[in-house]
C-alpha cells in the first residue's frame, strides 16, 4: 500500500474521485443553450437612426479634419471667390492698392504669375486665409472677361509650411474646389492663391 | 458556461464535504440546478458555487442532524508552521477516507483548499473568508485529532522528536 506525506497522499486521493460520463453529459445537460441574437423589433428604431446619425456626423467630422493645408486653402478661397463680396477700394492702380492695405503686416506684391496686360486690375478688400489677415485683389481677364481673386498674406511657416512642393520660387501647386482651379504658391515670402474659372 | 474541468473539481469539492460519492454528486446536481436558475451573475462562477454546495451541504447535515459545530479549543495557540508540521506526517494511501471522515466537514474543507488546491494558509483563510488565525488553529486541531486517532499507524515526525 502507497505510504507518503499528508499532503501528497490526500491530494491524489481526491484527484482520483472523478464524475464518470454519464454524470458529466447529464449535468453539462442542463446548461442552456447560448442565448440566440435578440430580434429587432420597431421599439429600437429611433435608437437605431440615433446610432446612424451620430455614426454620419462623426464620419463627417472626420473626413474633414483629414483636409490638406492647400486643400483648406482652395476651399477658403474658392468659397471668397463665389461670394464675389463688394470690393473696399476700386482702382486700376497697383500702388494705390498698396496704400490702401496700411493694416497688413506686409506689404502687397505683385507676383511674376499675374500679368497686368492680361489681368486687370480692378480693386481689392480685406481678407483671411486660415485665420492669417490677407489681402483680396480682384482681377478680370481681359480675354476671356472672367473675373479672379488674387489672395495674398504673410508666408506663416507654422501654418503653410505642409504643403507639398510648395517652397519659395516653384511652380504653383493646384487644387480642384467648387469647380473652380486654385493655384497655390510661395514669392517673396508671400503665401498667393488664384481662383480661376 | 461550466466546462467539465470546472465540473471535476466541483464534484472533488464535493466528495471531499461529504465523504460519498453519490453524496457528492447529488450535492453537485442541486448546486448546479442552482446556480442555473439564479439570476445572478457571479465574477468567479466556481467560487460561487462552491459557496452554494458548501451552504446546501450544511443545510443537508443540520436536517439530518449529522453535523457536529466543533467549539474552539482555548488552550489551542495557532503557529505559523502548522502547514508545515501537517506535511510532515506521513499516510498511508487506505487510510485517507476514514481520515476524512474522522474530520468535521469543515476541516475536510481546508484539507481540499491544502491538500488538493494548493493553497498557503493566508490563501485559506482569504477563501473561505475566515481570519488566518482560525485556519491555523482548526490545522492544529486537523493535527491533533489525527494524531489521537491514528498515531500510532502515523509517522509523525513531531512524535518522532517528542
Amino acid at each position: 500500500m502507497k505510504q507518503g506525506n499528508l499532503r501528497q497522499i490526500v491530494s491524489e486521493k481526491i484527484a482520483g474521485k472523478s464524475l464518470d460520463h454519464h454524470q458529466l453529459a447529464a449535468l453539462l445537460k442542463h446548461q442552456p443553450p447560448k442565448p440566440a441574437a435578440k430580434r429587432f423589433t420597431l421599439k429600437q428604431l429611433p435608437a437605431l437612426l440615433a446610432t446612424l446619425l451620430i455614426c454620419l456626423l462623426v464620419a463627417q467630422s472626420l473626413l474633414t479634419t483629414k483636409l490638406s493645408i492647400e486643400e483648406k486653402i482652395g476651399s477658403e478661397v474658392a468659397k471668397n471667390h463665389i461670394k464675389l463680396k463688394p470690393l473696399e477700394i476700386k482702382t486700376s492702380q497697383f500702388e494705390q492698392l498698396q496704400h490702401y492695405f496700411t493694416e497688413l503686416d506686409f506689404t502687397p506684391v505683385l507676383s511674376r504669375h499675374i500679368n497686368l496686360n492680361r489681368q486687370a486690375l480692378i480693386g481689392g478688400r480685406y481678407c483671411s486665409i486660415q485665420g492669417i489677415t490677407a489681402a483680396q485683389l480682384r482681377l478680370k481677364d481681359t480675354t476671356t472677361g472672367q473675373l479672379q481673386s488674387l489672395y495674398q498674406t504673410h508666408y506663416d511657416k507654422n501654418v503653410f509650411s505642409g504643403i507639398a512642393g510648395l517652397t519659395e520660387g516653384q511652380q504653383p501647386v493646384t487644387v480642384h474646389v467648387k469647380g473652380l482651379t486654385v493655384d497655390i504658391w510661395v514669392e517673396k515670402g508671400l503665401l498667393f492663391a488664384l481662383t480661376k474659372n | 458556461m461550466l466546462t467539465e474541468e470546472n465540473l471535476q473539481i466541483l464534484y472533488r469539492y464535493s466528495y471531499v464535504l461529504t465523504c460519498n460519492e453519490e453524496d457528492a454528486y447529488d450535492l453537485l446536481q442541486c448546486a448546479v440546478e442552482k446556480y442555473l436558475n439564479s439570476s445572478q451573475v457571479a465574477s468567479c462562477k466556481l467560487a460561487y458555487i462552491k459557496r452554494i454546495i458548501k451552504n446546501q451541504h450544511t443545510d443537508n447535515y443540520r436536517h439530518d442532524k449529522l453535523l457536529d459545530f466543533d467549539s474552539y479549543d482555548d488552550t489551542i495557540i495557532p503557529l505559523d508552521n502548522e502547514l508545515t508540521e501537517l506535511e510532515d506526517v506521513i499516510i498511508n494511501e487506505d487510510m485517507v477516507e476514514t481520515m476524512l471522515l474522522s474530520l468535521s466537514p469543515d476541516e475536510r474543507e481546508i484539507i481540499f483548499y491544502w491538500a488538493y488546491e494548493g493553497y498557503t494558509a493566508q490563501q485559506i483563510s482569504d477563501t473561505l473568508k475566515q481570519p488566518r488565525g482560525t485556519v491555523l488553529s482548526r490545522l492544529h486541531r486537523i493535527r491533533k485529532r489525527l494524531i489521537a486517532r491514528f498515531g500510532p499507524q502515523m509517522d509523525c515526525s513531531l512524535e518522532a522528536a517528542q
